[in-house]
């Protein structure tokens, strides 16, 4: 079969639109997929921002800071992580779905476990135990989980003493 | 020149345009830096030098009196070199090495650690009766 001129010419404009639809499209392709890890990475860079604010603001809590340091006062660490669960709603609102830990870094604990109203006020705290869990909503499934943590003053008052630990932000999404 | 050179030519042309719009959109989305890495190890970096100057060490004092009564009385160093090397120690993950450095008046008085490549510092100010104490906190990954 021979083909004419003006076939050969149809095919040759056909084989050009295909060309420029399949660069077209590949070049769609890639600016979705750009533009999605870029909002992804946005969405990743606030989420670190906001948690960064909320650490900080924590921190600054009246419910556990000291009254007039800079520092953690652990007697009202140790009673705010009993008020915070019987009054989580509240705190959830407040929190959202987050876990809050503080841990004691220095002097290190001989023991390693979770402390509790019951370790406080035994002889040997806070040899006793290592960390408080001061807010716990932990969600049951989740898609991601961001730990943020910073180094912080804990006085103890009943010592006069001042330690050195982290306060540990875990936020699930 | 004939039709088809002109074509050729104007291919080439395209050619050349994408490769330059292509080099162009590499050098932007490769040429960002993220400073927030190092933003968020210089806060953590300041507030653990700012928590360690409050830490109660021996004798029930604290790191920044102690670091003051070594300035003035050098038999004092000692005690106050072994509390923070213990702080630091703990705080500090296994895979970080630090430089504690105290100067008064550009006079160094007393210098921790090992690390001597580039890191994050954090420096932290105190004063007593006329004398100057700055103290400097780097910390590097090794």
């Amino acid at each position: 079969m021979r083909y004419t001129r003006a076939q050969m010419q149809l095919n040759e404009t056909i084989l050009v639109m295909f060309v420029v639809v399949l660069m077209l499209i590949i070049g769609m392709i890639g600016y979705y997929r750009y533009s999605a890890q870029s909002l992804k990475n946005a969405g990743e860079d606030l989420a670190e921002e906001e948690i960064s604010v909320l650490l900080a603001s924590v921190t600054e809590m009246p419910e556990i800071s000291c009254s007039n340091d800079k520092c953690l006062d652990m007697a009202k660490i140790a009673a705010f992580s009993k008020v915070s669960r019987e009054e989580i709603q509240h705190y959830k609102r407040v929190f959202g779905s987050k876990r809050i830990l503080v841990e004691v870094l220095y002097p290190e604990a001989s023991d390693q476990s979770e402390c509790n109203l019951q370790k406080y006020n035994q002889v040997n705290y806070p040899e006793n135990c290592k960390y408080w869990v001061i807010f716990d909503n932990k969600k049951s499934s989740f898609d991601s989980k961001i730990i943020v943590s910073s180094p912080i003053s804990i006085y103890y008052p009943e010592m006069d003493r001042f330690l050195i630990g982290k306060i540990i932000l875990e936020v699930y999404r | 020149m004939k039709k088809g050179q002109t074509e050729a030519i104007g291919l080439m042309a395209i050619v050349v345009l994408i490769l330059v719009i292509g080099v162009i959109f590499l050098k932007f989305s490769l040429g960002k830096t993220d400073l927030k890495p190092d933003l968020r190890l210089n806060i953590e970096n300041t507030n653990l030098l700012r928590a360690m100057m409050k830490t109660t060490i021996n004798e029930d004092k604290q790191v920044s009196e102690a670091l003051l009564d070594c300035n003035f009385d050098s038999a004092q160093c000692d005690p106050a070199k072994t509390g923070i090397k213990g702080i630091l120690d703990s705080v500090l993950k296994k895979n970080e090495t630090y430089k504690f450095t105290v100067t008064a008046d550009n006079r160094e008085i007393m210098s921790l650690g090992t690390c001597e490549g580039p890191g994050i510092v954090a420096s932290h100010q105190l004063s007593k009766e006329g004398t100057f104490l700055e103290a400097k906190l780097k910390a590097c990954n090794e």
